[in-house]
């Protein structure tokens, strides 16, 4: 097995955890808490569950971390906890995808699907127009499958490697591959319709 | 190479992500289909969309939140250990009793049993016997009895 001692930056601190040392695990957790916070917001969407689930990740990672031996780096062990516990609470509730109709797109995003596509400045006086947006891109994301979802969050929008996801997912980097090359097809798909709509109006 | 293959390159093509000869081929193939350029924008303007995304934004205080869990969870935890430390060798022993007592019964029921057999089988034989007691006295009687007649003829 290969040594990762000297690569992982979070080795001292994770054995410092595995001790109780209460100021370790705070360490490691405002190191990571907004990452893993942002991951669950994109598998699962942005809701009062977040907060919930990235407690969940966290207190997870308290009861666990004696078993981690290691193997990977310490984040890749705790992103694949993350992603693990969004797809069982996804499981949990039962959640579908559910299809993105253009009206309904509209409706959640309040008009903002028009800015889906322009290109925007970061400016202050459009963040509410912002906020839309990101609203609409939530919701597209949202009508993906929680697998899709998940390759599409870590490679697209977090810019991991599929050697990375492969890692946290545990799965061949040719799964990564065609499991993402499907994702983003079925992303272009739903996004297609808001896309014609787009130019022909232009 | 067919359009369907192409345009699963498409994405790899726009990140970067294609050999130099594969990235010239893309190239050379969208120049001559409209179909495949339209494929080619939209795909630039989903990758577009998604490096717009913005990392979603926290409430405050997380730590305070996960500390305040963190030492529901230990409480809990102790409250467990707490009452198994306390209950446990009480529900041993109260199992053993109960185990002592159940196989204390089964022995008397045996008992009782095997008691119950006796009595049938002792009873069993008296009217054997008394039956055949009594066949013997009617068949002595009927002997008697046959033995007076012929006497008296």
């Amino acid at each position: 097995m290969r040594s990762i001692e000297h690569e992982d930056p979070d080795i001292d601190l994770v054995e410092r955890c595995k001790t109780g040392d209460r100021v370790a695990f705070r360490l490691l957790v405002e190191k990571y808490e907004r990452t893993v916070f942002s991951t669950v917001v994109s598998v699962v969407g942005q809701s009062a569950d977040a907060d919930d689930i990235a407690q969940e990740v966290f207190l997870k990672m308290h009861r666990s971390i004696k078993n981690f031996k290691g193997e990977c780096r310490f984040s890749v062990w705790l992103y694949r906890v993350t992603v693990n516990q969004c797809l069982d609470r996804i499981k949990h509730q039962k959640r579908r995808p559910q299809p993105v109709s253009l009206d309904g797109m509209i409706e959640a995003s309040e008009g903002g699907f028009e800015g889906l596509f322009k290109d925007t400045s970061p400016d202050a006086s459009e963040e509410y127009e912002q906020t839309q947006l990101q609203q609409a891109i939530q919701n597209v994301l949202n009508s993906l499958s929680a697998e899709h979802r998940v390759v599409i969050t870590l490679k697209d929008i977090e810019g991991r490697s599929q050697e990375q996801i492969a890692e946290i997912l545990k799965c061949p980097v040719g799964t990564i591959k065609s499991r993402l090359t499907r994702a983003r097809e079925a992303l272009k798909e739903r996004l297609r319709p808001f896309y014609e709509t787009w130019i022909s109006g232009e | 190479m067919p359009v369907e293959d192409m345009k699963s390159l498409l994405f790899s093509y726009v990140n970067g992500e294609l050999a130099e000869e594969q990235n010239k081929l893309v190239e050379a193939r969208c120049k001559g289909n409209a179909d495949l350029t339209k494929e080619l924008e939209l795909t630039r303007a989903t990758i577009r969309l998604l490096e717009r995304r913005r990392p979603a934004e926290m409430a405050p205080f997380f730590w305070d939140r996960l500390s305040e869990r963190l030492d529901q969870a230990a409480s809990t935890q102790y409250a467990w250990m707490w009452a198994a430390k306390r209950f446990i060798p009480a529900m041993v022993a109260a199992t053993l009793i109960v185990a002592v007592f159940l196989s204390g019964r089964m022995d008397i029921t045996s008992d009782t049993n095997d008691y119950t057999l006796d009595v049938w089988a002792y009873e069993t034989d008296v009217d054997y016997v008394q039956d055949n007691i009594t066949m013997t006295d009617d068949s002595i009687l009927e002997s008697v009895f046959f033995e007076q007649e012929s006497n008296l003829e």
